[in-house]
């Protein structure tokens, strides 16, 4: 149950991000076409830099799903199991009670940014905008619980996080070069 | 005592393993406590929106996405094997290879580690199959790679650019006098290395195959070109050069190398999110921890203490080499530019110090730290695919970490090498 609910979760932020993506690629190559056209859209900076923060905060719950945040996990390792299970707990539970406290005065500050709105589209209110804070803080908590045990384990069996990001860099890029080398062959 | 204490608990917090992003957000939320109580935690909430919309940042997501659809649409292997048909005929020429395909290929998207696997576990092998150590081949791999950071397109820069508020394409044109020459000596040290070891040329000259593996690897040069041209000229800004990017790689990958499906382009996506999601969340966090400095009047300090004993910036360069160099050994690039730029800018600005001069400075120390454990990520991931120690693919890096060290002395004594290209753009 509790699998199936990350899983859900996980494809639903995958697809906000996706299409976060394509929209801020598509809207840099239009200005880039409409500015040479003569007539650069006007909303273009503004909606830019707000479909950037929206990519970073659910970009960043993505990572947090896949554990894949910058981290230097070299000395925990080399800890007796207990100590490194302990300090994992003690980095867990910060992770948890920094997102609360930023979901928490994320959501205060909509109160006053709904009186305010974009300069571009005068109908969407900043508290719309803004709602991005409080909203994937709450999800990277749940994306930060959901793995809890995954990380509990990885740190009782001194498993570096970086050297797992390289083995799977490698398996990735020998996967991709064998493929070629098929396709090549056919 | 504020930035002591501030370095003191982000340091620790880093050591056992907090993600550098929430140890950053951790230390600028307990700052503002302690300084100014709950009510600034207001004006944090809002920091942390606004740090994620600087405008010349949108370029860093499109860059990445570049970067990944390269890496998984054949455009790598095809330049490999160009480069291996033009210069592979030179003693030691599959080493040279190497670096000619770093300095166009890496550092592109956000993950060095990617970027540094895709071109290492193609020409790695074949290395070891034609008599070089496993050392040397994990050596020249990793300190090509690494140079690549200052040649364009390079996201560190973009995130210099930002937070120091630099022309990104000016520190773009800066890179390129200094990468050139860093990569001819690299050449320089792998034939001088190859010629003593008695290393064999990687093929023979044969003007067919250059033209063949020419026509092959057409559209993927039509990269560099697109993107470099494009924004040297003035024709397109960083940011539409980055979303240019994104398009011609598509174009090449889906209609004329035909490599990219459906699920390798999701798969690239979510990749260049992740990577995306990493770095900006970095970025916002430490707008909130600069707010805090700056409120404490830190940096300001920091750079009247500095004045006080120096204002020579001969001196003040080389007082900041050796942070940067100490820092690259322990944390990531973009987290060292993030942590270290927004704090000794007043500093940088008091002594006379050109920004785009520094922001080649940092990069380089950058490129130095990835070679230097215990965070390497670039020669961790080299050593990995060559099968080589770390400690003994060291000391063969030994002399191409020299090459780097030569480059960041002449970057940094000779302003000329990265600025003198820069009066031919505005």
């Amino acid at each position: 149950m509790i699998a199936l609910f990350e899983r859900v979760l996980l494809r639903i932020i995958e697809t906000i991000c996706l299409v976060l993506l394509v929209a801020l690629a598509a809207s840099v190559v239009y200005s880039t076409t409409m500015r040479y056209l003569g007539s650069s859209p006007t909303w273009y900076d503004e909606m830019a830099s707000v479909m950037l923060a929206w990519l970073t905060y659910f970009g960043a719950t993505y990572a947090v799903f896949m554990r894949q945040h910058m981290s230097f996990s070299g000395l925990v390792t080399a800890l007796p199991k207990g100590p490194a299970v302990a300090l994992a707990l003690f980095s867990e539970l910060l992770v948890i009670g920094y997102f609360a406290v930023v979901a928490w005065y994320g959501n205060a500050v909509l109160a006053v940014a709904k009186w305010d709105a974009l300069l571009s589209l005068p109908w969407v209110s900043l508290d719309i905008v803004q709602s991005v804070i409080p909203v994937t803080s709450v999800l990277m908590i749940i994306g930060a619980l959901l793995t809890l045990p995954r990380a509990l384990r990885n740190a009782a069996e001194g498993v570096d996080h970086e050297h797992l990001e390289i083995e799977h860099a490698i398996a990735e890029a020998e996967a991709e070069a064998s493929a070629m080398t098929r396709r090549e062959a056919r | 005592m504020i930035l002591l204490l501030t370095t003191v608990v982000l340091i620790a917090l880093i050591l056992i393993n907090v993600p550098i992003a929430v140890a950053i957000g951790v230390v600028s939320l307990g700052g503002f406590l302690l300084t100014s109580g709950p009510d600034r935690l207001y004006d944090m909430a809002i920091v942390l929106y606004s740090g994620a919309t600087s405008f010349p940042l949108i370029a860093i997501p499109l860059f990445i996405l570049a970067g990944n659809l390269m890496n998984t649409s054949g455009i790598s292997v095809r330049l490999i094997n160009f480069v291996t048909a033009l210069i592979g005929f030179v003693r030691g020429g599959l080493g040279m290879v190497n670096i000619g395909v770093s300095m166009v290929f890496a550092e592109i998207s956000g993950s060095a580690v990617a970027d540094v696997a895709a071109t290492g576990t193609v020409l790695i092998p074949e290395m070891k199959k034609r008599g070089y150590s496993r050392t040397l081949a994990a050596a020249i791999t990793s300190s090509s790679a690494s140079l690549a950071i200052i040649i364009p397109p390079s996201i560190p820069m973009i995130l210099y650019g930002a937070i120091a508020e630099t022309s990104v394409l000016k520190l773009f044109v800066a890179g390129v006098v200094p990468g050139v020459l860093g990569g001819a000596l690299l050449m320089a040290v792998t034939y001088f290395v190859a010629v003593r070891y008695d290393l064999p040329r990687a093929e023979g000259f044969d003007l067919r195959h250059i033209w063949a593996s020419f026509k092959e690897a057409f559209w993927a040069l039509t990269m560099p070109v697109i993107i470099l041209g494009g924004i040297f000229s003035g024709i397109v800004t960083a940011t539409e050069g980055a979303g240019l990017a994104v398009l011609a790689a598509l174009v090449i990958g889906i209609f004329i190398y035909r490599d990219l499906d459906l699920s390798r382009l999701r798969k690239a996506m979510l990749e260049g999110v992740s990577q995306t999601g990493v770095v900006m969340l970095l970025v916002a966090t430490s707008a909130a921890l600069g707010l805090f400095l700056t409120q404490a009047q830190v940096p300001q300090q920091l750079a009247a203490q500095i004045t006080e004993i120096t204002t020579n910036p001969l001196i003040v360069l080389a007082l900041l080499n050796l942070l940067l160099l100490v820092l690259g050994m322990f944390l990531h690039g973009a987290a060292a530019i993030i942590l270290v730029v927004p704090v000794v800018m007043p500093l940088v600005n008091a002594v006379g110090i050109d920004p785009v001069h520094f922001g080649i400075i940092v990069t380089l120390n950058l490129a130095i730290g990835q070679q230097t454990p215990p965070v390497a990520s670039v020669l961790i991931t080299s050593c990995s695919i060559a099968k080589s120690g770390i400690w003994e693919t060291s000391r063969t890096n030994l002399p191409f970490i020299a090459v780097l060290a030569l480059i960041l002395l002449l970057v940094t004594y000779v302003p000329q090498v990265s600025l003198g290209l820069t009066s031919l753009v505005n």
